[in-house]
């Protein structure tokens, strides 16, 4: 196998790929090697999916997770110091797990909740889950009060709380897996079949292509196919009450679009003549 | 408003996604209200195992033509119209609308079977 020399680096024939971690790190250091930065990326993805995983069941999507953790982990390679005798993925796990937990702390609780509140929402969402696959329906405040030892008003207030909690998606991904990604990109090619055969359809469909994939998924699946939300969240592979909040988000950016598009066509409809 | 509807609903069995959909269609309704107006009103009542609620005191051109079947003006904004009429048709079983008390108000009324 041919090898040649650059600055301490023992460079190897094929690439990034066949090259040692810590010649990686010395491209990366030394020469700002973006290959060997993408391949030092590449490898540790599964830390950060594991990583990400451990936070799946607070109610923010694994994908969005996990893309933030990469942001962790490209500051990771980055800032990572060869000197200080550690191994990368020493310094790479606080690294990525802080930066997941800062994305929680930032960008999760939108208004302040009492942390107690914040327990429940979490504990319900949990539940919601396994009620929902028990009963084969959306179960009711009853019964989760019941299931989750508290009250009827407390589930009441931790449900009104839970829309404190950010629906924004850093990305539009699809759900919580690859495998699920490209299922909503099949049923997309449907959805825009759809969206030609009534004229309600054809209206909104505009301002439908301007939300990212999931959300359109969402609200065709929920407005157009007549699903319930809890048929919608077991179809996407999220919690019932993520499909409650990204709704409200799509329907807000809807509303916004075809404003926009109103504008822009007849100078700002007007609204307030008498009936 | 939500806390409310909740409360009553969780007197009854309505399942938390149906409830949901009652505080959308709500929501939306409250969405295309003037920043300042009247006072509304929101009747909660459980009649033969429906779910009914009542949002009075609106003043919303748009929303009265959508929901009432009269006719659109070339002024109405057609987006949000059939944003509306999505959202109402889906979320809820039925829905009427009805003079309010005071002139130029409405209500109004929908119906979300109990399962």
């Amino acid at each position: 196998m041919g090898r040649s020399g650059l600055a301490g680096v023992t460079m190897v024939f094929g690439g990034p790929k066949t090259m040692s971690e810590r010649d990686l790190l010395v491209l990366v250091r030394d020469h700002k090697d973006k290959a060997a930065r993408e391949e030092l990326i590449t490898r540790y993805l599964p830390l950060v999916r594991s990583l990400a995983r451990r936070f799946a069941s607070r109610g923010q999507p694994v994908e969005d997770l996990i893309q933030v953790g990469c942001i962790g982990l490209i500051k990771a390679v980055d800032r990572f110091d060869l000197e200080r005798g550690v191994e990368l993925s020493t310094y790479a796990t606080p690294t990525v797990l802080g930066e997941i937990k800062r994305y929680f702390r930032d960008k999760g609780w939108a208004v302040k909740v009492p942390r107690a509140l914040q327990d429940l929402n979490v504990r319900l969402n949990r539940m919601m889950e396994s009620l929902t696959v028990e009963l084969r329906r959306s179960p009711t405040i009853s019964e989760l009060a019941q299931a989750t030892g508290a009250s009827e008003e407390e589930v009441v207030e931790a449900l009104e709380s839970g829309r404190a909690y950010s629906a924004v998606s850093i990305f539009s991904g699809g759900g919580p897996d690859e495998e699920e990604s490209v299922g909503l990109l099949d049923c997309l090619g449907a959805e825009e079949e759809a969206y030609e055969v009534f004229e309600q359809r054809r209206v909104l469909a505009p301002a439908m292509e301007r939300l990212d994939p999931r959300e359109r998924l969402i609200l065709h699946l929920r407005f157009f196919e007549g699903m319930t939300q809890t048929q919608v969240a077991v179809r996407i592979g999220i919690s019932q009450m993520h499909v409650s909040r990204l709704i409200r988000k799509s329907i807000e950016s809807l509303r916004l679009y075809m404003e926009e598009e109103e504008s822009h066509t007849d100078g700002a409809g007007e609204r307030g003549e008498d009936r | 408003m939500r806390v409310v509807v909740g409360g009553v609903a969780s007197r009854h069995a309505l399942s938390v996604d149906r409830l949901d959909d009652i505080e959308l269609a709500l929501e939306t309704l409250f969405a295309e209200e003037p920043a300042e107006g009247s006072e509304l009103t929101l009747t909660v009542a459980v009649v033969d195992e429906v779910f009914r609620v009542t949002l009075g005191g609106l003043r919303s051109p748009l929303v009265w033509r959508t929901l009432s079947g009269a006719p659109l003006m070339d002024t109405d904004r057609f987006g949000a119209q059939n944003v509306l009429r999505m959202i109402m048709d889906s979320l809820v079983d039925t829905y009427r609308t009805a003079d309010g008390s005071e002139p130029g108000s409405f209500a109004v009324e929908m119906d979300k079977r109990i399962l």
